[in-house]
């Protein structure tokens, strides 16, 4: 299967920005189309695809290669894996984190899109896209993660305690997932081979970050998580 | 693994036993079942967050890897904590003896606990991150990173499951009671309805009630 896929890999195109100076690194295999495909349906790949190969997701922004597919799968991981947590506080809820992550990443997104154009890194949406919803779906997976966790502090713990109850644990998860998708974007990018001006860049994301972080943080308030 | 899981219940129970000893037979006994319980409990409500710990820091293991390397770990902390439970019995028995009937060394019994604790499970960890690190193609920060992370997880959510499973070694003014068998959220004596209270607790240290003190 990775065989396929590396065959039937097109020209490498204009990367996240020009010139390549890839040549002095070894090269990273981007994830196939038929890869990308089984993460799909697959939540262990779906894991796998989101967590554990950022420099191979770097490769396929680089090259513009499955950007469509890859988003689909980092956009259905944002929303399958926060039920569990979601339902743990409380099944009427199960909409609240996909709201809260993937809804703060979609507001922001033209923001990241329009500054990273305006300073000519010349990325694609679908780029910037696959980029972005990494936070959401990475985010995800750790909620996944804290759900067994936190249903077990909920019947075990009062929810807002003089000290410390089991809501104050749940806000310093969610952050903590929030900061794994932040970390994971940026695994991602500097995973990228393909940067002539990664300074800019970085400094662009440096900054979005900050509007994201306050629209997550409001967000977080208006949705009473 | 099935003799490394009997190995696991083995040494957990006299662990448990050891540790209630300081209290009474009743504890003692019901500790026997509580130390494993806890482990198990442990192990399976961190099982999921094991996995994507081990994605995040880009180890190449399935999930059943996953599992079984971290079940491994608490077998080696179960063996290295049955091999100190003559200590514990030891001390425990004679804390139970010289005890003044109200807190005793209840404060001393508890650090000595903890510290037997911490070092078997530094132990635990530097081999489960050697093996970590041979059997794959694992770094060794990557392999460190990994099984820290497994017991920061565990210390975290094994805390909690200790206190909902309380009392597991009393005070001596509490001796002849029967307490049931897990008193949950129920708050402790110095007023803490959670383990993450009870450590901001140990640190703050407040006064313990006017019957429980000394003098």
């Amino acid at each position: 299967m990775d065989s396929q896929s590396s065959q039937s890999q097109p020209e490498p195109t204009p990367g996240l920005i020009h010139p390549p100076r890839a040549a002095r690194a070894a090269p990273v295999r981007p994830h196939g189309e038929e890869e990308i495909g089984v993460a799909l349906y697959q939540p262990l790949r779906t894991v796998d695809v989101v967590l554990a190969t950022p420099e191979r997701v770097a490769a396929n922004v680089d090259e513009r290669l499955g950007l469509g597919r890859l988003a689909l799968v980092f956009l259905l991981a944002g929303v399958a894996f926060t039920v569990p947590y979601s339902c743990v506080l409380g099944i009427e809820s199960w909409w609240r984190l996909t709201a809260l992550y993937l809804g703060s990443t979609l507001i922001c997104l033209p923001s990241l899109y329009v500054f990273t154009s305006y300073t000519g890194t010349r990325t694609t949406l679908g780029q910037i896209g696959v980029l972005a919803l990494l936070i959401p779906a990475s985010a995800a997976i750790f909620t996944l993660g804290f759900a067994p966790i936190l249903e077990f502090l909920r019947l075990t713990m009062e929810k807002d305690s003089e000290g410390i109850g089991w809501s104050s644990i749940s806000t310093a998860m969610l952050g903590i997932s929030l900061a794994a998708g932040v970390l994971q974007l940026w695994r991602c990018f500097l995973g990228s081979r393909q940067q002539p001006n990664p300074l800019l860049l970085g400094l662009v994301l440096v900054v979005w970050h900050v509007v994201f972080l306050y629209v997550f943080v409001r967000m977080f308030t208006v949705l009473e998580l | 693994m099935r003799r490394a899981l009997l190995g696991l219940f083995a040494g957990t129970a006299a662990y448990g036993f050891a540790l209630g000893s300081a209290h009474s037979e009743l504890y003692a006994t019901r500790n026997l079942v509580k130390l494993p319980l806890l482990v198990v409990v442990t192990a399976t409500i961190c099982s999921m967050s094991y996995f994507v710990a081990a994605r995040a820091l880009r180890t190449s293991h399935t999930f059943a890897e996953v599992q079984q390397h971290a079940w491994r770990l608490f077998v080696d902390l179960g063996l290295l904590l049955g091999s100190l439970s003559p200590a514990v019995f030891f001390v425990a028995r004679v804390a139970r003896a010289t005890d003044d009937g109200k807190l005793g060394d209840y404060d001393k019994f508890l650090a000595f606990n903890l510290a037997c604790v911490a070092f078997a499970g530094t132990i635990a960890l530097v081999r489960q991150s050697r093996e970590l690190f041979s059997s794959r193609e694992t770094s060794p920060t990557r392999a460190r990173s990994l099984v820290f992370a497994w017991l920061a997880l565990s210390l975290f959510v094994g805390g909690q499951v200790a206190f909902t499973m309380r009392p597991l070694f009393g005070f001596p003014a509490t001796r002849g009671n029967t307490p049931p068998w897990f008193v949950g959220r129920e708050h402790d004596l110095r007023g803490a309805a959670n383990f993450y209270e009870a450590v901001l607790q140990t640190l703050a240290h407040p006064p313990l009630p006017e019957w429980l003190r000394g003098g």
